[in-house]
């Protein structure tokens, strides 16, 4: 249904909106880590991910990095406890805390990486999954396309030519994901495409399966802002043997 | 009525705090819960395992943003009994994954109410 103009100026007055609550919010849990009481644990689960991202090659390490991100939601919820009643009134408290505690410092809240945006296209039938990405990505300067079904999604790798496809392995219809990875590998021109698998399912087996078929990598969901910045900066690679 | 448990913090951080991403996924599971409950009902009713076990698989994948409890547990145990993989009888998981869509459902419609955007 197509929307007029005064639709348009609402959305995006939410847009602008919810871009400005998300900053105070950023800003406001980066104070609140800087607790010093929190401030040696929290380092410590930060420091750990940031070197289980950097080395998050193998599918081995990810129940791993699993375990680092439960113990960093349970000290933020420590944390908000601790602060529930902070009101952040002073912007040169970020930059006295930014130097005092640099390795707290949060991202924006962009999976942006260096270099110039992607085309980035996710084939998922859940919507759910698909508003995830669209608004990371997005947000974080990348074009970004999408389909809900096998067949449209291949049609799109023709014509919106991706630099990654994000595809979601239990697909309804006809395809399957692991043979949309397929079809897309046998198109000589996707050579160069980083295909990236999206399930809820990440036994050895399933990533084996993801890996004979022609992904690059296979993403658990639910999906995290933190795993798909370490997708789409880093382009990891399955260490499984196919 | 099973308690609800719901961890949004755990949600919040995993969409790098984004409050308004957040509400829409809620919105989404208040809106799409009752549809996945009544397609589940549906294909009990007509013995379709195949189409139960995708119901299972998504209810799971849908309620785990939030790890909402008990119902990502069922809605795994019902994807699995469907493959014949736990000993269980998919034909008594059914009814209890339809009453934890309900009550997660209105949960997460609580929640809402209270959103502070």
């Amino acid at each position: 249904m197509p929307v007029n103009r005064i639709q348009l100026l609402e959305i995006e007055n939410a847009r602008l909106k919810a871009a400005a609550a998300s900053e105070a919010l950023r800003i406001e849990a980066y104070l609140r880590a800087t607790s010093h009481d929190l401030r040696n644990s929290l380092s410590s689960v930060l420091t750990g991910s940031e070197v289980l991202l950097a080395l998050n090659t193998s599918p081995a390490l990810a129940p791993l990095l699993q375990s680092i991100q439960r113990q960093a939601s349970v000290i933020a919820q420590i944390a908000n406890r601790m602060m529930v009643d902070y009101e952040p009134s002073d912007l040169s408290q970020v930059q006295a805390a930014d130097e005092a505690f640099p390795t707290t410092k949060m991202d924006s809240n962009k999976v942006a990486c260096e270099g110039k945006p992607l085309r980035i296209l996710a084939i998922d039938d859940r919507r759910d999954v698909l508003l995830t990405l669209r608004v990371l990505l997005t947000n974080a300067g990348h074009e970004f396309a999408e389909a809900t079904d096998a067949l449209s999604g291949l049609e799109k790798v023709s014509t919106f030519k991706p630099h990654i496809v994000l595809c979601d392995i239990n697909l309804t219809g006809s395809l399957s994901g692991l043979e949309v990875a397929r079809n897309i590998r046998l198109q000589s021109t996707a050579g160069e495409i980083y295909l990236v698998a999206i399930s809820g399912n990440v036994q050895a087996e399933d990533l084996r399966k993801s890996a004979r078929a022609g992904f690059d990598y296979h993403l658990a969901k639910p999906i995290t802002a933190m795993a798909l910045r370490n997708v789409i900066c880093n382009r990891p690679k399955f260490q499984v043997e196919a | 009525m099973t308690s609800i448990t719901l961890d949004l913090e755990f949600t919040r951080a995993n969409l790098d705090h984004d409050c308004v991403l957040l509400k829409g996924l809620m919105q989404i599971a208040v809106e799409d819960l009752p549809v996945l409950a009544a397609e589940l009902r549906d294909a009990a009713d007509g013995h379709d395992v195949g189409q139960l076990h995708h119901l299972g698989h998504a209810i799971k994948g849908l309620v785990s943003n939030f790890r909402a409890e008990p119902l990502t547990a069922l809605a795994e145990q019902l994807e699995q009994a469907t493959l014949g993989a736990n000993g269980l009888c998919w034909t008594r998981l059914v009814d209890e994954v339809i009453e934890a869509c309900e009550n997660t459902s209105l949960a997460l419609q609580a929640e809402l109410r209270l959103a502070p955007l």
